[in-house]
């Protein structure tokens, strides 16, 4: 911007006092404001984004909505907060009215931790088999006074459950409940509960298959001798769906509800143990990194207000419509290309040549061809027959024998006109 | 509003701060004082509906000149405005420094000059001028845009003005030359003047001889006050681009130069641009300035997309002059629009008047039809041959019926055109 160097200082005279003076170029009357007010053009640009501020509106309470919905609603499968038919919620919401405290713990420390106290329960529910055996004897030395494994794998069963032994799935052809028929009373408080999951063998095996009968049966309620620790092969006993279904609910809640508090632990991928595995390259970077980083990007926000805000309107303009004058001749020219008119073209280049060598000649235009092309020989030195074919006879039927004829037709009216 | 590039320093800076204390804390202060300077500059800066905007601009300029508008800039606040101001021209007027940057106190007023050289003829307008007031900390500032149109009349350039001196010289040899020489119908009686050796012993007066002693000539000057009607096609063949200049264009260089030249020659003008109606109309207003309101009339012309309506002409030309004149009509030779409009009109004009049809002839079409390397430049010579073998025969009837015909590169068109009028008034076949 040039700066300062070309303005001038100006008398001010209010704007009604003016006189147009006598300089050349006449002076429009002074504009001040757009006749609106800061108060006005506010509205006005809300009023003109209304749609838009309407859009984003419903767009961020649909988000809102959406995020809440899905904050509340927990998908794991038995987890004590998750409404779903798979969850358990409503056992822990039982479990809880009557007195027992459920804890929720959220990782391995966590449920560490919950356990110090005295007289409780851990409820184990590791599908995906998270935890180490490190990890798992860790939780069995005597931390919780009762300890509730829901569909263990052979670590869980080996650390924790001594003398319990997997016996694979529950087929799923038995459609009806499967009766207590051991000793424990838990067991038989329930009667009677739904099949499915996996099923476990041991001393105190409940709950047997109706097809297993041998001397040692499988079943899917299974407690060591001492009753501290009790194997659940079918947790879905325990879902929100199944729970009120034959005793279900009885033993869920006998097993579960024995002591106190109850710690609900649930691993996830947090708690795998990190052995020499990779390092997250993140943590190596200094602790001013994101903060900068973020800072940074509002900087570039600011810039791109900075440079994005237009001083004034676009201005548009009108333009007129200009056509190449020699366009006509080439859409002409394409036309004869792809017609493939050779001889067409032939005879237009022909005619063009006959009329100005006609002219140069001093021949009335209009005459015999043939006079011009003796015309013609009497000013070159070539022959009459040699020129009669190149101006009268010869038809060319190809591209190629097209463009040699007539670069031999210019050639020959150059040599005429400029001798 | 807007921010201003203070304002993203100031946030750049704020890498200190957040560098030095990294966490939420730091970046909160440090945005906080952005928002608060922001907010203070927003508050403290001179509203810009209390600036007044006037402008100072030239009714007229010729293309290719230069001219300045100037805007003077009134605080009628009582805070000093600081800021910037920008007008809005549109594009081809070609502003070389549309935003300024100025300071104006409380209650004075300042000038700034905007450089426009335009790039185009015709009417160019500017809508607005955009008012963006900054705050005295410069980190924020308002912005206003307030409607003060303008207007400025952008006239042809008048390059061919460089030909009149030599076109008048001629013009004015044909004073006083022997009537032999110029023998015709209109030729008018001029002067006696004393026999040299050389004259033509015909124009020997021997009257005023046997008065005098000596053997005294009679001269011949060109007739004068004949009438000069100048008809510019304004159709969509007018669109035509050729040589970097639309038909047009060049046009309205010929039919001015034509125009000062029969002016000078004692003739009197008129002028019509006209498709299917009046686009444009001079009257001969005497003497005076007849460049000056051609030129402001032919600025606004534009090539209008429709088809003329040659059939009309004869009924405008009455209109403008009942007796006989020289009509000249600049337009298009194109085989095709011509057969149709401008053929069977002329009999009827060329009956009661002189008749020149001038048109810009394409200099393209002669290299296409020599450039014959490959078969599709070959197809293309033929092409451009066609063209010209149409236009051949279109200005060979137009020949025949009885008017004169001009057909030049653009560049060579008033000039010829000039010509023509020159050798027409010579013969006195005005």
């Amino acid at each position: 911007m040039g700066g300062t160097g070309m303005t001038a200082h100006v008398p001010t005279k209010p704007p009604e006092a003016r006189s147009t003076g006598s300089e050349a170029a006449p002076t429009a009357a002074e504009v001040v404001g757009d006749g609106g007010s800061f108060r006005a053009t506010v509205l006005g640009r809300l009023g003109r984004a209304r749609s838009w501020i309407i859009l984003g509106v419903l767009l961020g309470t649909a988000v809102l909505l959406g995020a809440l919905a899905a904050g509340s609603g927990e998908r794991e499968p038995l987890s004590p907060e998750n409404p779903a038919p798979e969850g358990a919620r409503a056992a822990a919401e039982v479990l809880g009215r009557s007195g027992v405290e459920v804890v929720r713990a959220e990782s391995f420390d966590d449920a560490v931790g919950a356990l110090q106290g005295p007289d409780d329960t851990l409820l184990l529910h590791d599908p995906n088999t998270w935890l180490s055996a490190e990890q798992l004897a860790a939780l069995g030395g005597g931390l919780a006074d009762r300890t509730v494994l829901v569909e263990p794998g052979l670590p869980a069963l080996t650390e924790l459950a001594d003398g319990v032994r997997s016996a694979g799935v529950v087929p799923a052809e038995p459609d009806g409940p499967l009766e207590a028929d051991c000793a424990s009373p838990d067991a038989r408080a329930a009667a009677e509960v739904s099949a499915g999951g996996f099923s476990y063998r041991g001393q105190g095996t409940c709950f047997p298959l109706p097809q297993d009968d041998g001397a040692d049966p499988a079943g899917i309620f299974v407690t060591t001798p001492d009753e501290t620790v009790a194997v659940l092969g079918h947790g879905a006993i325990m879902s929100n769906g199944l729970i009120d279904e034959h005793g279900n609910a009885a033993l869920t809640l006998r097993v579960l509800g024995s002591t106190p508090t109850l710690v609900w632990y649930q691993p996830t991928a947090e708690d795998l143990a990190v052995t020499s595995g990779p390092v997250d390259p993140r943590s190596l970077l200094p602790g001013f990194v994101n903060p900068l980083m973020f800072w940074l990007l509002v900087t570039a926000l600011i810039a791109i207000l900075w440079r994005g805000r237009r001083l004034g309107p676009l201005v548009t303009e009108p333009l007129p419509v200009l056509v190449r004058s020699s366009e006509t001749a080439a859409g002409r020219a394409r036309l004869y290309q792809d017609a493939g008119a050779v001889a067409h073209a032939a005879e237009t280049l022909r005619a063009a040549t006959l009329n100005r060598l006609a002219a140069a000649v001093r021949i009335p235009p209009g005459s015999a061809r043939s006079s011009v092309v003796e015309a013609a020989a009497r000013r070159t030195a070539r022959e009459f027959t040699d020129l009669d074919r190149l101006l009268n006879s010869y038809i060319p039927s190809s591209d190629a024998q097209l463009v040699q004829w007539s670069q031999e037709l210019e050639k020959l009216e150059q040599e005429i006109l400029r001798p | 509003m807007s921010v201003t590039g203070r304002l993203v320093l100031l946030a750049l800076l704020g890498v200190v701060p957040v560098l030095l204390y990294p966490g939420p804390v730091s970046i909160a202060l440090w945005a906080a004082l952005l928002v608060l300077g922001s907010a203070l500059d927003l508050l403290l800066a001179a509203s810009p509906r209390a600036v007044g905007v006037q402008r100072q601009l030239p009714e007229t300029v010729r293309l290719t000149e230069g001219t300045i508008s100037t805007l003077t800039v009134r605080n009628h606040s009582r805070r000093s405005f600081r800021g910037w101001i920008r007008e809005g021209w549109q594009p081809s007027a070609g502003a070389h420094n549309p935003v300024r940057h100025l300071s104006v106190p409380a209650g004075e007023g300042r000038s700034v000059s905007v450089q426009l050289v335009p790039r185009r003829r015709g009417d160019l307008r500017v809508h607005h001028v955009t008012i963006r007031s900054a705050g005295p900390l410069g980190l924020a500032a308002r912005q206003l845009t307030i409607p003060a149109p303008g207007m400025l009349r952008v006239l042809p350039p008048f390059r061919s003005k460089r030909l009149l001196p030599s076109k008048l010289r001629r013009l004015r040899e044909l004073d006083g030359r022997a009537a032999v020489q110029i023998r015709g119908a209109g030729t008018e009686f001029d002067s006696l003047r004393d026999y040299v050796r050389g004259d033509d012993v015909r124009s020997i007066d021997w009257r005023a001889s046997a008065r005098r002693r000596d053997t005294v000539v009679r001269t011949w000057r060109p007739e004068r006050d004949r009438r000069v009607v100048i008809v510019l096609d304004t159709s969509r063949t007018s669109a035509a681009r050729i040589e970097d200049e639309p038909r047009l264009d060049t046009g309205i260089e010929a039919s001015l130069l034509l125009a000062v030249l029969a002016q000078r020659g004692g003739d009197r003008v008129d002028f019509l641009a006209f498709d299917r109606r009046q686009r444009a109309r001079v009257q001969s207003a005497g003497k005076g300035n007849l460049l000056a309101s051609l030129v402001t009339a032919m600025a606004p012309l534009d090539s209008e997309l429709i088809e003329a309506d040659f059939s009309r002409i004869p009924a405008q030309v009455r209109s403008i002059s009942a007796h006989r004149s020289l009509v000249v009509l600049l337009t298009a030779l194109d085989s095709g629009a011509v057969e149709e409009g401008l053929l069977p009109m002329l009999p009827s004009l060329i009956s009661q008047h002189v008749v020149v049809v001038a048109s810009v002839r394409d200099p393209h079409l002669d290299e296409l039809r020599h450039r014959r390397g490959t078969a599709a430049e070959t197809y293309r010579a033929a092409a451009a041959e066609r063209a010209l073998l149409d236009r051949a025969a279109i200005k060979d009837r137009i020949h025949r019926l009885g008017a004169e015909v001009v057909d030049e590169p653009p560049h060579e068109l008033p000039s010829r055109l000039a010509d023509l009028y020159i050798r027409l008034k010579a013969a006195g076949r005005l």
